[in-house]
């Protein structure tokens, strides 16, 4: 994952320790100095998160990484950075909660966090991994939609995909797919730093650089000042919702494993994923027609994935390491044609591939 | 001070009505009263010939609604013995005379 | 167009509206025109210079100055600010924070600052009050005091703005009142140049909310407190601490060298390129 980082081009990184992200600091305060990057401890999340929109604005790619109680502390700069459309990137290592909880234990329980922790009505972007690959892949990822789209992204991991330990082969840095900023190309005084475009997504300039513009957590008109006029609030946020409810096809991932013919298809992210894939093969030598929809992509929700594979089964299985989340999207999204079972696991240990095949087992 | 100065720089203070929000500080503050208020609060200048050009009306302004502006003209004023110009009292504390404790 | 007030127009924005927001009377005015004048002073370009603020009626002085403005969340505006500056150095970081903003909510990020040593300079405007939600009692309201949320007498000890930044090691710490607004000038000129944690302590008066529930008068009678009640640096030097009591000190009151963390940092760089080749 911090290599991951390295590749998209992050170049600060402002951090508070907390198990179980603190290796993310660690290393990248070996690494990033070497690369005329920036490491700092600050003094709380939501001062890291700060210093991270702060690098950000100035032109550097920056990120965080926490777990669940400094991710709570995040959501006030996360809806900030969301606001004033400022590029950056949040790894929460999901871990039990609510409060202290269950610091070495995994979970997915900042799901719905990640959609609405913060206040207002917002989009959001939260990517998911479930194999070390999927780390360094999902970061370069989250780098460039963040820098797409402007907006923050958050990368939601588990603790056991964080200390996951397997054998990959860094690609070539040339080979890496790596999105920078538009900056604006038109004269200082025609910028307008929050105007709509085709995309909905106004170009970014960088502090220092001759666009000389305000930046504001106040609803801003197109030049960022601060409005109250009701036809310049309405079409900014609409705007906000647009530059992503556009670009589903762009930022939603998912990965489909048999479910050309799945009478029972299994929606699982993180790594619970894995699991879910060791019981689907089991399954399938038992003689059960069982697929997997991965979800990599969590918010915005993958509604098209779900519905394609509702085309065939008639049965999903959303197995989860909270008390429903991502079911209750599911669910929403199933029109009826299909039951929605779930498969709850809250006391801190992971689901295992024999749980998910017995409640398989059950629902078939 | 007694003769007379070669030029007196007679001062223009221009206030600007749009941006003035009457809340009365030049005319308060003003060491020699060249400025008075008027029926609605606002200032407007009683007495120009009173005017020192120290500026600070200027400065405290928090709208930057007065400015004065130095007009250089080649009249010449008699200033009697004993009638020295009033200083204001804010030269006290003028940043040229703070420095720094020694460490 | 005196001199003075030529300046302030090369630096506001000319597509805002004015008069800007603040009451009749109100000292964040003044203090925007010592800032404008200051940073002049000190020659740096508009393009240079990143101003940010927080959240309250201080909050909303950048929108109005022709600089990089970053107006931030409540209390973070440093946090914002070190990012700013250590991703480019170049750039002069300027922060406006009110009293409840630099010492209540943002008080961890305030002092935590000061103590690394970042190369940006805070201008605290201290009013003793929480004006723009409506004067309810700040970190800074002094004791015996009223306000929306004290109506019967504030019973917490006030905090020392200038005092706590230099404990927290601020290498420059500077106090000054709207009135004397020369001697802000200077100030702040000095606190800009200075290399770190830099610290200039505005005492401003709030009619509206905090002369208002305490019958301290309007504007012109609570600058003529400031007046009466500011004693140089030098001056109290010589005075008894009972003397002191109800006194500002304005001036200089610290102004000392340490190492300031963006050099340090480098040195860090280089040191990690040496471990990395080795």
């Amino acid at each position: 994952m911090v290599e991951g980082a390295l590749v998209a081009g992050c170049r600060f990184f402002a951090g508070y320790p907390i198990t179980p992200a603190s290796e993310i600091s660690e290393i990248l305060s070996i690494k990033l100095p070497r690369l005329d990057g920036t490491f700092i401890q600050m003094e709380d999340e939501i001062a890291s998160l700060g210093a991270v929109i702060g690098a950000s604005l100035a032109g550097v790619k920056s990120m965080t990484a926490t777990s669940g109680p400094g991710f709570s502390l995040m959501q006030e700069n996360l809806g900030f950075a969301i606001m004033a459309e400022v590029p950056c990137v949040i790894v929460n290592v999901m871990r039990g909660g609510p409060s202290t909880g269950l610091p070495t234990f995994p979970s997915q329980s900042d799901v719905m966090q990640a959609r609405w922790g913060t206040h207002g009505d917002h989009p959001a972007i939260a990517l998911s991994a479930s194999t070390v690959r999927e780390c360094y892949e999902m970061t370069v990822k989250a780098f460039n939609l963040s820098e797409k789209f402007r907006t923050p992204v958050v990368l939601l991991m588990d603790e056991v995909v964080a200390h996951m330990r397997e054998k990959m082969v860094l690609p070539d840095e040339d080979d890496v797919e790596v999105f920078n900023r538009v900056k604006p190309t038109v004269p200082p005084e025609w910028y307008m730093p929050y105007e709509d475009t085709p995309r909905g997504v106004p170009a970014m300039a960088n502090f220092g650089e001759g666009y000389r513009y305000h930046v504001t957590g106040l609803t801003h008109d197109v030049r960022g000042f601060p409005t109250s006029r009701p036809d310049e609030i309405g079409p900014f946020i609409a705007r906000l919702h647009r530059k992503i409810s556009q670009h589903f096809s762009e930022i939603q991932m998912a990965e489909f494993f048999q479910t050309e013919d799945a009478e029972i298809t299994i929606v699982a992210y993180g790594c619970v994923a894995r699991s879910a894939r060791r019981a689907m093969i089991e399954a399938r030598e038992r003689g059960i027609k069982v697929g997997l929809l991965k979800l990599v992509t969590i918010w915005p929700f993958a509604r098209s994935a779900v519905e394609k594979v509702l085309q065939k089964s008639r049965i999903l299985l959303v197995p989860e390491m909270n008390m429903g989340q991502i079911s209750r999207e599911v669910k929403r999204v199933n029109p009826g044609v299909a039951k929605v079972f779930t498969l709850n696991k809250v006391d801190g240990t992971i689901i295992t591939p024999e749980e998910i095949l017995n409640r398989i087992t059950e629902v078939a | 001070m007694a003769g007379t100065r070669k030029k007196k720089e007679t001062p223009e203070i221009d206030i600007y009505k749009a941006w003035c929000k009457a809340c009365g500080i030049c005319v308060a503050f003003c060491p020699t009263g060249a400025l008075a208020k008027d029926e609605t609060g606002h200032p407007y200048v009683k007495d120009i010939e009173k005017c020192i050009n120290c500026g600070w009306c200027e400065i405290r302004c928090p709208d930057f609604a007065i400015t004065v502006e130095t007009k250089t003209k080649g009249k010449r004023i008699e200033v009697k013995s004993g009638e020295e110009e009033p200083k204001p009292k804010e030269e006290e504390v003028s940043p040229e005379r703070i420095v720094a404790p020694r460490q | 167009m005196g001199e003075a007030t030529k300046l302030i127009y090369k630096y506001l924005r000319h597509d805002k509206k004015f008069p800007h927001v603040w009451c009749p009377g109100c000292g964040i005015g003044i203090l925007l025109g010592a800032l404008i004048r200051a940073i002049d002073r000190t020659g740096f370009e508009k393009d240079e210079i990143v101003l940010v603020s927080g959240i309250g009626c201080s909050g909303r002085l950048p929108v109005y100055v022709d600089f990089n403005t970053l107006h931030t969340t409540h209390g973070r505006a440093l946090t914002f600010a070190t990012g700013v500056k250590l991703a480019k150095p170049s750039l002069k970081v300027i922060v406006i924070m009110g009293d409840g903003d630099a010492v209540a909510i943002g008080g961890n990020h305030f002092i935590h600052a000061a103590r690394r040593n970042i190369d940006v300079t805070s201008i605290i405007l201290n009013n003793s009050i929480y004006g723009m939600t409506g004067g309810q009692y700040s970190p800074t309201t002094p004791y015996g005091m009223r306000s929306s949320t004290t109506a019967y007498s504030n019973i917490e000890q006030a905090f020392k703005i200038s005092e706590l930044a230099v404990t927290a090691g601020a290498v420059f710490v500077g106090r000054g009142t709207v009135y004397q607004a020369k001697l802000l000038d200077g100030l702040i000129e000095k606190a800009i140049l200075k290399p770190g944690f830099s610290v200039v302590e505005v005492i401003a008066h709030c009619h509206t909310q905090y002369g208002r529930q305490n019958r301290l008068g309007n504007a012109v009678e609570m600058m003529e407190w400031q007046r009466d009640h500011a004693v140089a640096v030098e001056k109290a030097a010589g005075m008894a601490p009972e003397a002191l009591q109800d006194k500002i000190v304005i001036g200089v009151l610290v102004d000392k060298e340490l190492p300031v963390y963006q050099e340090e940092y480098e040195m860090i760089r280089e040191r990690a390129k040496a471990t990395a080749t080795r």
